[in-house]
């Protein structure tokens, strides 16, 4: 098979790639946005679906900043799941503002809504890394 | 448009088409937002914290189409440049363009390269599959309101 040429933004080499999975676009694009100028690499998905989607590609990630409920097939709790039985490698924190979930401190590290930017930014650059 | 003001704002409902445009017209340096449909579109623009300069839009922009969204856009906020593609193609050919025009000198790589990689995460046949399936929602949505309009049975 033909070697494709590297078309994305290849982390360098220490940068960590990080999945934003949030269904708030204002949430998605601010945090993205301030991630990035932090010097990370991001995807961003607008559901649990569309995450599972990208990992199926294979591409790298470092960790996964997922909030719970979501439209579609999957939550987050779900995709939380899936994601630590197929790919245990990938750092998982959640985030919502329903924290009488008990599931949540099981299954991730958790961040409760609403938050600043700011230290959920924080929060994802002190994650220990894989 | 000057270099790191110009936000281009990419409105897609496939990740594995979405992230790879964004990362090229990140690449040529823009600062690009992205958003899953005309309704996240409409909210980012009208809301004001990025300042978006282009709007690049598929045709297929999730329940509500492009052109209804390029009407909204060209209604509201005149300033914003709005391109509609309609096809994959398409789409990687005005990313190109932009990248051509764009804030930075030489640009990193064709767009060819970026549908390849488009292509390649899709899968041989998903993408066929994927618009196959959009044409027969809108078909069917059409059979539907005209079975409605003469007093028949609405078929989806």
């Amino acid at each position: 098979m033909m070697n494709l040429p590297e078309i994305e933004p290849r982390p360098e080499e220490g940068t960590r790639s990080v999945l934003i999975v949030e269904d708030d676009a204002l949430i998605r694009t601010g945090l993205a946005d301030e991630l990035r100028d932090a010097g990370l690499h991001v995807v961003e998905a607008a559901n649990a679906d569309e995450a599972w989607t990208y990992l199926e590609t294979g591409a790298r990630l470092d960790l996964i900043f997922s909030d719970v409920q979501m439209p579609g097939s999957m939550n987050g709790l779900d995709l939380a799941r899936r994601v630590k039985e197929n790919y245990p490698d990938i750092f998982f924190i959640l985030t919502t503002g329903n924290v009488g979930l008990v599931s949540i401190q099981v299954l991730a590290p958790f961040l409760a809504k609403p938050y600043q930017f700011s230290t959920a930014v924080e929060y994802i650059l002190e994650a220990p890394k894989k | 448009m000057a270099a790191g003001e110009e936000h281009v704002l990419i409105v897609e409902s496939d990740i594995l088409v979405r992230q790879p445009l964004a990362n090229y017209l990140r690449e040529c340096g823009y600062k690009v937002v992205e958003a899953v449909d005309a309704a996240e579109a409409r909210r980012l623009i009208s809301e004001g914290k990025f300042h978006i300069e282009v709007v690049l839009a598929d045709v297929d922009a999730g329940q509500e189409n492009g052109f209804s969204l390029a009407q909204w856009v060209r209604k509201n906020h005149p300033d914003i440049d709005v391109m509609l593609a309609g096809t994959i193609e398409k789409a990687t050919e005005q990313a190109g363009t932009l990248c051509e025009d764009g804030p930075m000198l030489t640009k990193p790589y064709e767009h060819q390269l970026v549908l390849n990689k488009i292509k390649h995460d899709l899968r041989p046949g998903k993408e066929a599959e994927r618009r196959r399936m959009r044409v027969s929602y809108r078909l069917g949505v059409r059979t539907s309101s005209l079975a409605a309009d003469r007093g028949g049975p609405a078929e989806a």
